[in-house]
């Protein structure tokens, strides 16, 4: 049926479209929107077997990655979408949870070959199952936000200060679940030069949060009195280390000089089983126009000089005191087992 | 205004705005122009490739990125190309979220926007307010929120026609075109345009007075650059078809401006914050444009973020160096700042490429280098090449050795033999000039300009048709390039030069706004110290030296007297630029200049054949000795010498000797100098004729 296909290609075409348009507010919005697309997708191509449908999924997803190659969870929600498959297709040819593999040891793990699962066969049920399952998923992570700001009280104290960077959702709301029963002060580095930071001090103040806002080079020097650094970031990598907005290397560092606790809220889809290589790695960092640095009105400097205006930081994960994901606290070196429960090995690379 | 409030109230806009729902762009694939010419004859300017990517779609994608629903594509020159172009591509997909219609017309029939606009019109297709936009557009502009700021504006100001979008640059902006300079008067208040100049060449600017009595405030700028992108509504077309004579966007302007007492109708400016927009309108600001999408001013419009099935994506690492798949590099070859290579190209060793852009399966030989240059598709650089500041496009084969000079143009499927050096500022094509039928190169007396090309190589000097207004062309590609060269080498010589052409236009200096002229003189007299150079390094023949000489006249727009004095004037400071700091003593002078200007006798006779030609000549000479002490001393081997040759005959130098120097410090130098030569003269002539004074 030409008419359906050409109507998958359309949804595909306006997910691409907004994602240059850079439509999605925030990451998290952008994994609810294209985990809803893969649903539709998912509901609506025809396929015949879990292979089939799996290699479509792989194709549209390479695709999308292609589109937008430093947006880390259109990859994680591909991955996310195979396992999901995987483990529907494994529970219904054996009967049970193909979970089998989180019990395995890590000598398993490493030495054993995929062992041809054969996902050929035609099971009318699976489709059903399959989107069920996505359901579930969507869910999980529309609450994400509200599980992580749920542990609030257990990180922040009364009248400690605490410090972050630019403008995130999750930390947002988490400081403003904490707020409710505790009294403490929070620091806001502006975050030169999208100057989120001024976006988040306003919401704060709003909240009945007593809020400062810093510029980013007096970080170092109000470091000294901060008693936690509760920061969001863009992604986590495999190793623990983390992908977020320029600045926050910067930061890191300073609470390491003063022994202040890092923490990072990351609700689990924006684990990423991607290892920095180098910092010149592809889709790894993104040049926004050099416009935010300087204005491109300023006639001889900008034939003159070269500006860079680079969106995102590696913070190596030994940096990093604390992951607060949806499902708990976890530390950086825990998140490979973490990445293994949640994609697949094959899956890693698409 | 008050009449416009109440009938805008009276029919409610808003719903008018509702049912127009369908956003509509207009986007005019031709430039109808020839600066891109020879490398447009067969291919048209929308299709060139703006770093590795054609130019047209850049505008469709910032169309589609601002959330534009139809667009028609109006072409001329090549029509079908870009119609097969479209049809290939992934524009004209059913789930393209924006339909395109392409609609084709004749060259005879079109020859300006005019035109085009109003052939639009006789179709009917647009009913509500459209966006015009021209294809060699590049902008990042989100064009949805003009578009409702000039419907807004509709309801306070029923006769608005027109949107324009304009960007600030400040001068000495790359991206400020030269041939597009402009001053417009806006009504600070509400941006409205109340008079539009384009004030190139312009001495003086006038404006009505009307214009300050009527409106209480008007900011006068001259700091901004049109981007050739206008909101229009529906009535533009119509107003097009009704004036025949509105031939370009400035026409159309200018035309409402003049009736608008009549007709009511105004038009707004609008002025970009914090986005790029800029139009390729020469090979000038293709370089300007090419450099801001390097270096990510366009974002998203930037190469690692462009891809689609035919062409994958680049790469960026850092300083800007963008790669396909499959580019292999060399060892020890270099991609320094701003690269782009594109897929499957080869790079030999020792090679360093520095703001460069390089096509799809280009091959570069071993210890090439290349700065400033843009090179197309499948073209061939043989080893030990040098190339700055230079358009290749597809196909080209430079064999070894083979140097450029800066701002070469070389049109498809050039082919260059070994070690051919080709003078700056030279625009190569593949087959004959038309009016040429032989298939003869490296001939040079023939009536059209021999190749300047050796033998083996396909390649012939494009000559650009001269129309009126082919100067200001030239002029804006002959600046292609020359401002690096500023940067880099040349800077003293230029300062010195600079400083005597202001001598001599001493009383000149003094009238405000004189620049242009000045610069013209002075470019003019940079082009010819070059070629002179050139020609005594290289032994170019006297006659292809004039021809590039005069081609250069043309280009600046200078008088015949001017020629003279600055071909004589750069002829004498050669020596000097030359060794670059002067010889010590008269002899070495004298012995550095004689066996130039032993060389450039053919030109001297050329331009010295009458005797006010040469009377300018020796003014020069006089301003020149005036200027520098040191050649004074020489002067007068140099009159002897001259004498000698038969280029300067002796009634012009006695008419000089006894009209009084415009310079009255030359009296005292110069003439002292030359006196002994004069007597010499008069003496001389005493013996063979009466006339003496």
């Amino acid at each position: 049926m030409p008419s359906l296909e050409s109507e998958i290609e359309g949804i595909i075409e306006t997910f691409t479209n907004n994602l240059k348009q850079r439509k999605f507010k925030g990451s998290r919005d952008l994994a609810l929107n294209s985990v809803q697309l893969w649903k539709k997708i998912i509901g609506q191509m025809k396929w015949q077997n879990a292979r089939e449908l799996m290699d479509k999924i792989k194709e549209i997803g390479k695709d999308f990655q292609e589109t937008s190659p430093s947006e880390t969870v259109i990859g994680n929600m591909t991955r996310r979408m195979l396992k999901i498959v995987r483990d529907e297709y494994a529970m219904l040819q054996k009967g049970k949870q193909e979970d089998s593999d989180l019990q395995e040891s890590l000598q398993k793990i490493l030495t054993a070959d995929e062992v041809d699962v054969d996902y050929s066969k035609n099971i009318p049920l699976l489709k059903p199952a399959i989107m069920e399952h996505i359901g579930e998923f969507l869910i999980e992570l529309e609450s994400s936000e509200i599980d992580i700001s749920a542990q609030a009280l257990e990180h922040i104290h009364a009248n400690e200060i605490i410090m972050t960077i630019g403008y995130s959702k999750t930390v947002f709301a988490f400081l403003k679940t904490a707020a409710k029963d505790r009294a403490f002060q929070v620091i806001v580095a502006e975050c030169a030069p999208f100057y989120h930071g001024h976006k988040l001090a306003a919401d704060l103040a709003e909240a009945q949060i007593s809020t400062t806002l810093i510029p980013d080079s007096a970080i170092f020097a109000m470091m000294a009195r901060v008693n936690k650094v509760i920061i969001g970031t863009h992604s986590v990598m495999a190793n623990g280390g983390l992908k977020a907005v320029c600045g926050t290397h910067t930061l890191a560092l300073a609470a390491k000089h003063y022994s202040v606790p890092f923490v990072v809220c990351a609700p689990m889809f924006k684990l990423c089983p991607e290892y920095v290589c180098s910092l010149d790695q592809d889709g790894f960092n993104q040049f926004a126009s050099p416009e935010e640095v300087l204005s491109n009105d300023e006639g001889m400097l900008v034939s003159r000089v070269n500006v860079y205006n680079p969106i995102f930081d590696y913070v190596p994960p030994e940096l990093v005191t604390l992951f607060i994901s949806n499902t708990g606290g976890n530390a950086p070196s825990y998140i490979y087992r973490l990445l293994s429960e949640l994609y697949h090995s094959l899956d890693v690379q698409l | 205004m008050s009449k416009a409030v109440k009938s805008g109230t009276a029919k409610p806009g808003s719903e008018v705005v509702k049912q127009e729902d369908v956003i509509v762009a207009i986007l005019i694939a031709d430039s109808f122009s020839i600066r891109f010419a020879p490398v447009t004859d067969l291919k048209p300017k929308a299709l060139l490739p703006l770093v590795n990517r054609p130019m047209i779609d850049y505008a469709l994608e910032s169309l589609l990125l601002s959330g534009v629903q139809k667009t028609f594509v109006y072409c001329v020159a090549h029509a079908d190309q870009i119609r097969l172009y479209l049809r290939e591509s992934k524009w004209m997909r059913s789930a393209s979220p924006m339909s395109i219609e392409v609609i084709s017309q004749s060259s005879d029939d079109c020859r300006s926007l005019g035109d085009s606009l109003r052939d639009i019109d006789g179709k009917s297709l647009i009913r509500g307010d459209f966006i015009l936009m021209s294809a060699d557009v590049i902008s990042n502009v989100q064009l949805i929120p003009i578009l409702e700021e000039h419907r807004e504006k509709r309801k306070t100001d029923k006769g608005i026609v027109m949107t324009h979008i304009f960007k600030k640059s400040f001068l000495g902006h790359r991206s400020r075109s030269a041939e597009e300079e402009l001053v417009l008067a806006i009504n600070p208040t509400n941006g409205r345009i109340l008079n539009y100049q384009q004030s190139k060449n312009l001495k003086k600017l006038s404006f009505p007075l009307e214009m300050f009595k009527e409106h209480g405030l008007v900011d006068l700028r001259y700091d901004l650059v049109d981007t050739h992108i206008s909101i229009c509504s529906p009535v533009v077309l119509p107003l097009f078809s009704d004036n025949f004579d509105y031939q370009t966007w400035g026409d159309f302007v200018r035309g409402i401006l003049i009736n608008e007492e009549i007709l009511n109708n105004t038009i707004y400016c609008h002025q970009l914050e914090g986005s790029y927009a800029a139009r390729v309108s020469n090979i000038s600001m293709y370089d300007a444009v090419s450099k801001d999408i390097i270096q990510r001013w366009t974002f998203p419009l930037v190469p690692d973020l462009n891809r689609s099935e035919e062409t994958p994506r680049h790469t960026l690492s850092r300083h800007n160096v963008y790669k396909q798949p499959g580019v292999t590099l060399g060892k020890e070859s270099v991609l320094e700042v701003d690269v782009v290579v594109g897929e499957n190209s080869e790079i030999g060793e020792q090679t360093y490429v520095t703001q460069s852009v390089i096509g799809k399966r280009c091959k570069i030989g071993n210890n090439v280098r290349i700065s400033n240059a843009y090179i197309w598709d499948d073209v061939i650089i043989e080893d030990e090449c040098c190339i700055e500041v230079a358009l290749i496009a597809d196909g080209v084969c430079l064999k070894k050795g083979v140097e450029l000079g800066h701002g070469c143009v070389l049109g498809p499927g050039v082919k260059l033999a070994p070690g051919t050096k080709i003078p700056a500022n030279t625009r190569l094509m593949a087959s004959p000039p038309k009016s040429e039928n032989e298939f003869e190169i490296s001939d040079e007396e023939e009536e059209n300009l021999p190749a300047p090309v050796s033998a083996d190589s396909i390649g012939y000097v494009y000559h650009r048709p001269i129309e009126e207004d082919s100067d200001v062309e030239s002029l804006v590609d002959e600046l292609w390039g020359l401002e690096i060269e500023d940067d880099t080498e040349s800077e003293e010589d230029d300062e010195d030069e600079a400083d005597n052409d202001e001598d001599e236009d001493h009383e000149e200096d003094l009238e405000v706004g004189d620049l242009p002229e000045d610069m013209n003189a002075r470019s003019f007299y940079n082009e010819v110290l070059e070629s002179l150079q050139r020609g005594y390094e290289e032994k170019i023949k006297g006659d292809n030296l004039v021809l590039e000489i005069n081609s250069s006249k043309y280009a600046y727009n200078v008088t015949m007297k001017e020629v003279n004095m600055l071909v004589i004037k750069a002829m004498l400071s050669l020596p000097s630029v030359m060794t670059k700091k002067g010889g010590s003593g008269t002899n070495d002078d004298w012995a550095a200049l004689r066996p130039i200007l032993q060389h450039f006798l053919p030109v001297l006779r050329n331009y010295l054949k009458n005797n006010q030609s040469m009377l300018d000549s020796l003014e020069a000479l006089e301003e020149y000795g005036v200027n520098n002490p040191k050649f004074a001393k020489i002067t007068c081997k140099v009159l002897h010498y001259l004498y000698g040759e038969d280029v300067l005959h002796e009634e012009a130098i006695l008419e000089w000797h006894a009209n009084p120097p415009n310079d009255p410090s030359a009296m005292t130098t110069i003439r002292k100098i030359v006196e002994p030569f004069i007597t010499w003269l008069e003496e001389a002539e005493e013996e063979s004729s009466d006339e003496s004074d």
